[in-house]
């Protein structure tokens, strides 16, 4: 569905991405593991067009993206909800819903979905005029999954969605990913530093260092890697 | 009684032009995080040429008011094209400095083009006045001062729906309290931003061709008006149309008093004054909210 291919990013004269590929089956969930500044959101916010490439191609469903402007990029399915949230705080729970939506122009099915997304986060439906600042982590972490839930993603990437969450809060949002791949059709691409729940979840995995991909693989069986284990683990 | 209260009506009809300009400037800063300097001599560029259409080109009035509207427009679209975004992600204050370079271009155009000569310029409404009995006194009010009492609530009225019913008006809300956030919900950000310059400088625009019959049309027409909506922005919280509104109001109202009960030459200064203790008091200004962001 999402195919890297050499991929190069600079910030300034600072390389952050040394030519990565990968790769993402559609319907799966694909993890991209790796401590602080590997490259995880880069990559991420490149595949969205908030960083621009030098080098390499991103194609999505036959089509090449590279450096499209983000709206198109959301156009044609592929949704990111960023690091840290980054929801509107002075907008209602509802109208951060809404402004999910901002792409759509079927104003019946964006209502739906807003019923759909109070059905699966019932906390939401009862915040629903509460400003967005005024939420709890969690509560947030649930409303930015909501939003970009809204735009109706073929493609989700998420960005450290268990980031500053209590475990158990953590747990029931790895959960709902579970549960979204499960039933429906949407692909998942997951940047976490939790790898072990990362790998729980996911189909594949990729292990970023510095810009570069260590190591991919199924992800049970990078579970099981005794090299995976030590390293990343924390075994 | 009567004297206080025509002194309230004259400090309305002062302040709902006060409550116009700031209302453009609120706009710009509301969605483009820019306090703009060249606010009012955008305005006064347009005014002259409005004055252009009418008086050198003959033209009738409503064609010279639509030139400048339009001209407005398009010179906050190219100036946030070809100005602001090419520093946007600097630095602010290169924005500000920006800004200011722009007043001084535009006064000296407008200085080299038409002359430093006033220029006469007719009311958009006129008819005869309103008079207002108060007791022993009569008020008079012109119909151009009740238009701009009404224009600028409509125009404050029109603006607060758009931002809380149109699709547009929210993502110009989302661009505000997160531009990257908008972008990955697909916002054109580029464009939210171009639109909010050129609605805002149509403001101004428009504003100075109601200001420009008292003032008559000069380069530094606007000066006093934009320090006076700026004022009037800070008191109403900046952010909060309504208090924009009341805060030119306000601004007005209290001009007027102080320059009736204690003096007319200090009554700017005075009146910057009541505002500054006002502010210590509510620093948020008098509408305007704390942020529900948390750190």
């Amino acid at each position: 569905m999402l195919k890297i291919k050499n991929l190069i990013v600079y910030y300034g004269y600072v390389q952050a991405l040394k030519g990565i590929s990968l790769n993402v089956e559609e319907g799966s969930i694909t993890s991209l593991l790796g401590s602080n500044g590997a490259g995880k959101s880069t990559t991420l916010k490149t595949i969205s067009g908030l960083v621009t490439a030098k080098e390499g191609k991103i194609i999505f469903k036959n089509n090449e993206i590279t450096n499209a402007d983000s709206s198109k990029i959301v156009k044609m399915g592929i949704v990111q909800c960023p690091e840290g949230r980054q929801l509107f705080p002075d907008l209602s729970v509802k109208e951060n819903l809404l402004a999910g939506a901002y792409t759509r122009a079927d104003k019946k099915g964006t209502m739906e979905d807003i019923s759909w997304v109070y059905e699966v986060f019932p906390i939401l439906s009862e915040r629903r005029r509460q400003l967005a600042g005024t939420l709890s982590g969690g509560e947030q972490q649930m409303l930015a999954v909501a939003r970009s839930l809204m735009a109706r993603p073929k493609l989700l990437m998420l960005d450290e969605p268990s980031l500053g969450l209590a475990p158990k809060i953590a747990e029931q949002i790895f959960e709902l990913l579970q549960k979204l791949s499960d039933e429906t059709n949407i692909t998942i691409l997951l940047v976490e530093q939790n790898a072990n729940a990362a790998l729980n979840i996911s189909d594949y995995s990729y292990i970023l260092e510095t810009g570069n991909i260590a190591l991919e693989g199924d992800s049970k069986e990078l579970l099981k890697s005794e090299q995976v284990k030590e390293k990343y683990l924390g075994a | 009684m009567s004297l206080f209260l025509q002194q309230i009506i004259l400090g309305l009809r002062e302040g709902s032009l006060f409550a116009l300009v700031a209302l453009g400037l609120v706009l710009i800063y509301k969605t483009a995080g820019i306090v703009n300097f060249a606010y009012g001599h955008m305005g006064m560029f347009c005014a002259y040429l409005a004055y252009t259409v009418i008086a050198i080109a003959g033209g009738p009035l409503w064609l010279g008011v639509l030139v400048a509207l339009v001209a407005g427009f398009f010179i906050g679209v190219v100036t946030d094209r070809g100005l602001m975004k090419p520093v946007r992600h600097m630095s602010h204050s290169a924005m500000l400095i920006l800004t200011l370079g722009l007043l001084m271009i535009l006064e000296g155009a407008a200085l080299q083009i038409w002359g430093q000569n006033y220029k006469p310029f007719p009311s958009l409404v006129t008819g005869r006045p309103f008079f207002i009995n108060l007791g022993e006194s009569r008020l008079i009010m012109t119909r151009q001062d009740v238009f701009i009492l009404v224009a600028t609530a409509l125009i404050m009225l029109g603006l607060f729906l758009f931002f809380k019913l149109t699709k547009t008006g929210l993502a110009i809300r989302a661009t505000a309290q997160n531009e990257d956030s908008a972008k990955l919900m697909g916002v054109k950000v580029g464009m939210i931003f171009a639109f909010a310059w050129g609605v805002g400088t149509a403001l101004s625009a428009f504003a100075a061709l109601l200001a420009a019959p008292r003032t008559q049309i000069h380069p530094n027409m606007m000066l006093n008006l934009q320090i006076q909506g700026l004022t009037a922005g800070v008191l109403g919280g900046f952010t909060s149309l309504p208090g924009t509104v009341l805060g030119g109001l306000m601004l007005g109202i209290i001009q007027q008093l102080v320059g009736y009960y204690i003096s007319e030459e200090m009554k700017m200064a005075i009146a910057l004054a009541i505002i500054l203790v006002l502010l210590l008091i509510k620093p948020q200004g008098i509408l305007g909210k704390r942020s529900a962001e948390r750190v």
